[in-house]
C-alpha cells in the first residue's frame, strides 16, 4: 500500500486545481458560465466560505460564486470578506448578493461582474424563488450546474485528501476526549459538550452534524416506529441518561478547510465494559464485510463488485436500506459515489472506481435481539488500491 | 394575542392543548408534572392554521416546503440537524384539501403525534422514488396550484412533469408572510433561547483570559450550551478579537466585524467581540457584548467607543415598535452619524433568522421599505461601531415588537465597558 501524499496541504495549490477542474468540466459539458449558491459548491469553486449556521440563516447569509469557462479568476459575493481567498483578484470580490429577496437586480448584478451579458449556457446550482422570477424573463440559455460540480469533485487531488485526514485526525482525537465520559449516568448531551468544546480547542473549522450517540434497542420493535422495517438511524440527541450495558452507535463530523470528516463507532456504556460473544460476533462479521469491500478496491472496479462483496455470504444486505454501502465525502459530507442506495443496480454497476476518490464504509450487522455493530471507516483509492483516511481505534472492541 | 382568535378554528379535540403557557415557567427543561413548560402541541396547531389560511388566501392547494426554517413551522418535526444551507427538496408537504401534513422520515421519533406512520415517506436518493411518493399524497395530482420554496433546476423540471396539472408558485413568499409575526407562546420561546444563549455566553466569559485562543472560546460557549440541553447553535458566534484589528480592504465603509473565530490568541486589554445564537426547539435566542479582557480599567478612547456603540444600539432598539417599515432602522442609524457597518443592524428572528434584514447582505433601502414592522415581530438588532486607532464595538440585543415599547428579551451586562 504506497501513501498517497504527505505533508500539510497547500491551500493555494488546492483551490488553483480545483479552479482548472472546473474549468475543464464546464468545457465538457459545454457551460459557459457557472453560478453557484449552494455553500459546499461555492467553497469548492473559490474557497469563499460563511460561518459555520443554521439552514435558515446559512441561506440567507451565504457567499455567492460566478465561474467562467474562459478560466479566468472567478467572482464572489460575499458579507465575508475575511472568508475569502487572499489571491482572489479585489475587482472579483463583491458585496454579498441578496438572491433570497424579490426587487429586481439579481441577474444585471451578476452581468456586471462578468462586464456584460455573458454568451451561451449559464448553468446554476439552485434558484431561490425571487432569482427564478428575475431568470424567468431574463432570456438566458439556462443549463443545470450539477453534473459539472459532480465530474469536477469526484476525484480529489493530493491536497483535497489531506485535508479529509486532518479534518479526519481532529474528529477521531475529540472522539477519544469523548469515549472516557461514556458512563453511566452520563447525558447525551454533554457527550456533546465534550465534543464541541474538543473539536474547536483542536482547531477545526466547524462542526457539520449534530453528534449522534444512539442508544440502540436490542430488536427493532423494541426502538422507534420504522418506516421500513429495519432498524431507525440516526436520530437526533437528547438529554437522555446513558445507563449500563447500552450500546452506542456514534456518528460525528465536521469540517477543516471546507472537508468534512466522518466517524462512527459502536461504544458500550459501562466502567470497563467489555463486548460479550454476541457483540465480538457482530464486530467481527462488520470487519470481513470490511475487509470484503477493500480486497475489491482498486481503479476500474465497479460499485457493484463492492455490493457483491459486501452480501457475499450474509443473509441480507449489510447496511441501513435508507442509505448507502458506502458514501462519498469532500465539501459535502455526503457526495458522490453514493453506492448501494435505492438508486439500484444500475446505476451501482455505473460507478467506476479511480484514483482519487474517497469512500467512507459504513456497513451495519444487526442482529435481532441483540442490537447491532456499526462504525465508518473512510479510505480513498489510490493507482493500485487504497489507502486509510481514518486511524481510529475501534475500542471497546479489538483493533486486531 | 392570537390563541384566543384560534379557539373557535382549531378542532374541538384538541382543546385540552390549548394551553396559554405560563410564562414564568419558561426557563425551566425539568420534568414538570403540572404540564410542560412550553406547550409546542398548541404552537404547532396556531402555526399549521396560519399556514392554512395564507394558502387558502393565495389559491394554493398544496405547499411543498425543504428550506430554511419551513419544514419545521409546518411540521414541527425534531429531526437531526445539519450546519449550512441545502438546495430545495420537498421534504415536507401540507395539503389545504386535507389539512394533513405528510413529511419525509423513516420514523416517527421526533415527529409529532399529530402527524401520523402513513404520513411519512422514507429518506430516498433517487428521486424518482420521492416524485412516486408526492404523487400519492392524497390531494397533489389533482391540485392546480403548488407553492414551493426553492427550486433547482432538476427539481423543477421534475415537479412540472409529475403535477403537470398545476402552476408552481413561491411558497417562500407564503411562509415569510406567515412567519414575521410570533404569538405570544413563540415570544416565549425565542425568551427561553435568548436565557440559553446568555447562559452559554456566561460560559465563554468564564474561560475569557489573557492566553485563550479565538476558538477556545467558542468551545467554551458551545460547551456550556450543550451542558444545558441544547446541542446546536443558531451560528457557530463570533468570538473575534477586535483591538487593532487590520482595516477591512473590502467593506471600507463601515466597522466590520470578523465573524469566523480563529488561531489568534487574547492579550491582557484586548477588546473582544462575543456573539452567541442558539436554538432552542428550533427558535434563536442569541446577545452579543464586546468586553475587556483582564483587570486593568479601560481607556478614555475605549469607554467613548462603546458609549457611540451603546447610542447606535438604542437607537435601533427604539424603531423596534409597530407602523414604520424597515427601512426606518436604516434612517435612524444614519441620525446617529455612525458609518453603516459591515453587517445587517437588522435580522428577523423566529425558526433561525428570517428576514427583514436591513443593512449589508439585505436587499438594500428599496426592500427595506416593503417591510412593515409589525406587533409580534421578534428583531435582533446589531450595533458595530469603530475607533481605528482602538477597536471595534459589536453588540446585539433580541428584541419583540409589542402595540407598547419595545421588549428586550435579551439580557446580560455590559462588562468592563460598562
Amino acid at each position: 500500500m504506497q501513501p498517497l501524499f504527505d505533508g500539510t496541504p497547500d491551500l493555494a495549490r488546492m483551490r488553483r486545481e480545483r479552479h482548472a477542474k472546473l474549468v475543464a468540466a464546464m468545457e465538457a459539458e459545454g457551460v459557459d458560465v457557472l453560478v453557484l449558491l449552494g455553500e459546499s459548491n461555492v467553497r469548492y469553486a473559490t474557497g469563499a466560505h460563511a460561518p459555520a449556521a443554521e439552514i435558515g440563516r446559512a441561506t440567507l447569509q451565504r457567499p455567492v460564486a460566478v465561474v467562467t469557462a474562459d478560466g479566468w479568476a472567478p467572482h464572489v459575493f460575499s458579507a465575508f470578506p475575511e472568508a475569502l481567498p487572499p489571491e482572489l483578484p479585489a475587482e472579483n470580490c463583491h458585496g454579498p448578493l441578496p438572491v433570497e429577496f424579490g426587487g429586481g437586480g439579481l441577474v444585471e448584478a451578476i452581468f456586471d461582474a462578468l462586464g456584460g451579458r455573458p454568451a451561451g449556457v449559464v448553468a446554476f446550482d439552485e434558484y431561490p424563488m425571487p432569482l427564478h422570477a428575475e431568470l424567468a424573463v431574463a432570456g438566458l440559455s439556462l443549463g443545470d450546474a450539477s453534473g459539472v460540480m459532480g465530474a469536477a469533485k469526484l476525484g480529489k487531488t493530493f491536497d483535497e485528501l489531506a485535508c479529509i485526514r486532518e479534518a479526519q485526525r481532529i474528529n477521531d482525537e475529540a472522539m477519544n476526549a469523548v469515549r472516557p465520559l461514556v458512563r453511566p449516568g452520563v447525558r447525551q448531551t454533554e457527550l456533546t459538550a465534550a465534543f464541541l468544546r474538543r473539536i474547536h480547542e483542536l482547531g477545526i473549522g466547524a462542526n457539520c452534524v449534530d453528534p449522534v450517540w444512539q442508544v440502540m434497542p436490542s430488536r427493532v420493535s423494541s426502538g422507534p416506529y420504522s418506516a421500513t422495517g429495519d432498524v431507525v438511524f440516526p436520530t437526533a440527541t437528547t438529554d437522555r441518561i446513558l445507563r449500563e450495558g447500552d450500546v452506542i452507535w456514534t456518528d460525528t463530523g465536521c469540517n477543516w478547510n471546507g472537508y468534512s470528516s466522518d466517524h462512527g463507532r459502536t461504544w458500550l456504556v459501562g466502567r470497563d465494559r467489555v463486548p460479550d460473544a454476541h457483540q465480538l460476533a457482530q464486530y467481527q462479521r462488520w470487519r470481513d464485510v470490511v475487509g470484503r469491500v477493500l480486497e475489491e478496491v482498486r481503479p476500474g472496479a465497479t460499485g457493484g463488485d463492492l455490493v457483491r462483496a459486501a452480501c457475499a455470504g450474509e443473509p441480507k444486505r449489510p447496511w441501513l436500506p435508507h442509505f448507502y454501502l458506502v458514501h462519498g465525502t469532500g465539501t459535502d459530507p455526503a457526495e458522490a459515489p453514493l453506492i448501494g442506495t435505492d438508486l439500484g443496480a444500475d446505476y451501482d454497476e455505473s460507478i467506476v472506481l479511480a484514483p482519487g476518490m474517497v469512500m467512507v464504509l459504513e456497513p451495519v450487522i444487526w442482529e435481532h435481539g441483540h442490537a447491532g455493530y456499526r462504525a465508518e471507516d473512510i479510505v480513498a483509492v489510490t493507482d493500485t488500491g487504497w489507502v486509510a483516511l481514518s486511524h481510529d481505534t475501534y475500542h471497546p472492541f479489538p483493533d486486531d | 394575542m392570537f390563541t384566543a382568535a384560534l379557539g373557535a378554528d382549531l378542532d374541538t379535540k384538541n382543546a385540552a392543548e390549548r394551553r396559554v403557557i405560563a410564562m414564568h415557567q419558561s426557563f425551566t427543561t425539568m420534568a414538570l408534572e403540572d404540564g410542560p413548560a412550553v406547550a409546542f402541541d398548541a404552537v404547532r396547531a396556531l402555526r399549521r392554521y396560519r399556514v392554512l389560511a395564507e394558502m387558502e388566501a393565495r389559491g394554493v392547494d398544496v405547499l411543498m416546503v425543504g428550506r430554511g426554517g419551513n419544514p419545521k413551522y409546518v411540521a414541527g418535526s425534531r429531526g437531526l440537524t445539519l450546519l449550512g444551507s441545502r438546495a430545495f427538496a420537498p421534504t415536507c408537504v401540507l395539503v389545504r384539501h386535507t389539512r394533513d401534513v405528510h413529511m419525509l422520515s423513516i420514523t416517527d421519533e421526533g415527529v409529532p403525534l399529530e402527524i401520523p406512520h402513513a404520513h411519512l415517506f422514507p429518506i430516498s436518493w433517487n428521486p424518482m422514488n420521492l416524485m412516486m411518493r408526492l404523487a400519492q399524497v392524497p390531494g397533489t395530482t389533482d391540485a392546480r396550484m403548488i407553492a414551493v420554496d426553492g427550486l433547482t433546476p432538476l427539481f423543477e423540471t421534475l415537479l412540472r412533469n409529475t403535477f403537470p396539472g398545476a402552476e408552481l408558485v413561491d411558497g417562500d413568499d407564503l411562509m415569510r408572510m406567515v412567519r414575521r409575526r410570533k404569538s405570544h407562546e413563540e415570544i416565549a420561546i425565542i425568551r427561553t433561547a435568548c436565557a440559553l444563549a446568555e447562559a452559554a455566553l456566561a460560559g465563554a466569559l468564564d474561560a475569557l483570559e489573557p492566553g485563550v485562543s479565538e476558538r477556545e472560546l467558542l468551545g467554551a460557549f458551545e460547551h456550556a450550551m450543550a451542558r444545558n440541553g441544547v446541542t446546536t447553535p443558531g451560528q457557530e458566534g463570533a468570538f473575534c478579537v477586535t483591538t487593532h484589528e487590520p482595516a477591512d480592504p473590502v467593506s471600507l465603509a463601515g466597522a466590520a466585524l470578523r465573524q469566523i473565530p480563529g488561531d489568534r490568541v487574547v492579550r491582557d486589554g484586548d477588546l473582544v467581540a462575543l456573539h452567541g445564537i442558539v436554538l432552542y426547539g428550533g427558535y434563536e435566542g442569541g446577545v452579543g457584548r464586546t468586553w475587556r479582557v483582564g483587570d486593568g480599567s479601560p481607556s478614555d478612547a475605549e469607554v467613548a467607543l462603546a458609549a457611540r456603540g451603546r447610542r447606535a444600539l438604542d437607537a435601533l432598539i427604539a424603531q423596534c415598535v409597530p407602523g414604520r417599515t424597515a427601512v426606518a432602522f436604516r434612517r435612524a442609524w444614519e441620525v446617529t452619524g455612525e458609518p453603516l457597518p459591515a453587517l445587517p443592524i437588522v435580522t428577523g428572528v423566529g425558526l433561525g433568522m428570517e428576514p427583514p434584514i436591513v443593512g449589508v447582505g439585505g436587499p438594500g433601502p428599496g426592500g427595506e421599505g416593503r417591510w412593515t414592522i409589525e406587533e409580534g415581530m421578534v428583531l435582533a438588532v446589531q450595533a458595530c461601531v469603530r475607533d481605528p486607532g482602538v477597536a471595534t464595538w459589536f453588540a446585539r440585543e433580541t428584541v419583540a415588537v409589542s402595540d407598547m415599547s419595545p421588549e428586550v428579551l435579551s439580557r446580560f451586562g455590559w462588562g468592563p465597558l460598562g
